[in-house]
């Protein structure tokens, strides 16, 4: 049984009424249980415990490198003393990226995930009393940089930020697609390097609307703070 | 490449069933996958013989349904199947739709003895 509710999850089987069968004969049972259930059941509780303190989670998602820690600095500075935020980051190895967010006015945890490319439920769940401190509104949880594996695994945010740099090209939607059928919102990153890499603002959006018609998008550049007011404007219409 | 680790995590499920079912092996194991899962179904099929190995599934045929999207239109209140990896609703083309199906990783069925 699940011990933060009692659900009967964790020993949770799949089991169809029929009594057992000690013979050797092949058959079939239908089974019809996720694979991920209990990651699932984990982040389902974490979403939980957002709701109860009123805390509104993002897991940002992109490639290695697209400048989500720089983001995150530069968001924290500007949002210091104005709201509450706090941030999980989870890479493989190195505290580096907590130590690049402290002193700015939120609680920073990190997640050394070691072997694996993505964050899970279970590592979230495992930090959150410690990340959500009194009167926390946002929480970030940055993921490993990946396109791709940290899309399988729901941790309990509320929603998805996709992050994409101009260095990166203009057609990852379509070559990375789930995560931006999935996301809720594109930010295009690195801006000021758009014109010096003769990046296409126009060929990006048609790879994002291929992939998810209709989804917000937001451009901007951490470093020279161009287009950081509507993300910063966005962030506190969550609150 | 995440797919390992839910292969691991599929043994792991298809382990408790056979536990439940006292059944010595698997022989089959039907598994449905959703275009929107983020599992690549090349690379879990790689996978898969490396986690089955040295358990009761070591010898059991991995059998792949590959689920398609289903959204159902909060502006049509219709539900539709777009092609993947669109989201959108197939009859008003509105984006404001919850998915339904299309994240499956699931365990259908298992061939047993």
């Amino acid at each position: 049984m699940c011990t933060e509710c009692g659900c009967g999850e964790a020993n949770k089987h799949p089991h169809h009424g029929h009594a057992h069968r000690h013979d050797h004969d092949p058959r079939v049972v239908e089974v019809q249980q996720r694979v991920l259930a209990h990651n699932d059941h984990i982040a389902h509780h974490n979403r939980e415990r957002l709701d109860a303190r009123g805390v509104t989670a993002i897991n940002l998602i992109s490639s290695p490198g697209s400048g989500k820690t720089f983001l995150l600095e530069k968001t924290l500075d500007a949002l210091n003393g104005k709201i509450k935020c706090a941030v999980i980051t989870g890479d493989q190895q190195t505290d580096n990226d907590a130590r690049r967010l402290a002193n700015k006015g939120a609680k920073i945890v990190q997640i050394q995930t070691k072997t694996s490319c993505h964050l899970n439920a279970e590592q979230v769940a495992a930090v959150l009393p410690d990340v959500l401190e009194e009167g926390t509104q946002l929480l970030f949880i940055e993921n490993v940089g990946n396109l791709v594996c940290p899309t399988a695994f729901e941790l309990g945010e509320h929603f998805k930020v996709a992050l994409l740099s101009t260095p990166e090209g203009e057609d990852k939607p379509e070559k990375y697609p789930v995560l931006f059928a999935i996301a809720k919102l594109a930010l295009l990153t690195k801006m000021d390097l758009a014109e010096l890499l003769d990046w296409d603002l126009k060929a990006c959006q048609r790879s994002i609307q291929s992939v998810h018609p209709g989804m917000m998008t937001l451009k901007l550049s951490a470093k020279t703070g161009a287009g950081m007011d509507a993300w910063l404007n966005y962030l506190a219409s969550l609150t | 490449m995440h797919e390992l680790s839910l292969a691991c995590s599929l043994i792991e499920e298809a382990e408790k069933v056979l536990t439940v079912e006292n059944a010595a092996r698997a022989t089959r194991v039907t598994v449905g996958i959703g275009k929107l899962s983020g599992i690549e179904i090349g690379a879990f099929e790689f996978a898969f013989p490396m986690a089955a190995s040295g358990t009761r599934l070591a010898d059991a045929e991995l059998v792949i349904n590959d689920l398609p999207i289903t959204v159902r239109c909060r502006a049509c209140e219709k539900e539709s199947s777009p092609e993947f990896p669109r989201c959108t609703c197939t009859h008003c083309e509105s984006d404001d739709v919850e998915l339904v199906n299309g994240r499956e990783f699931n365990i259908q069925s298992m061939e047993i003895e």
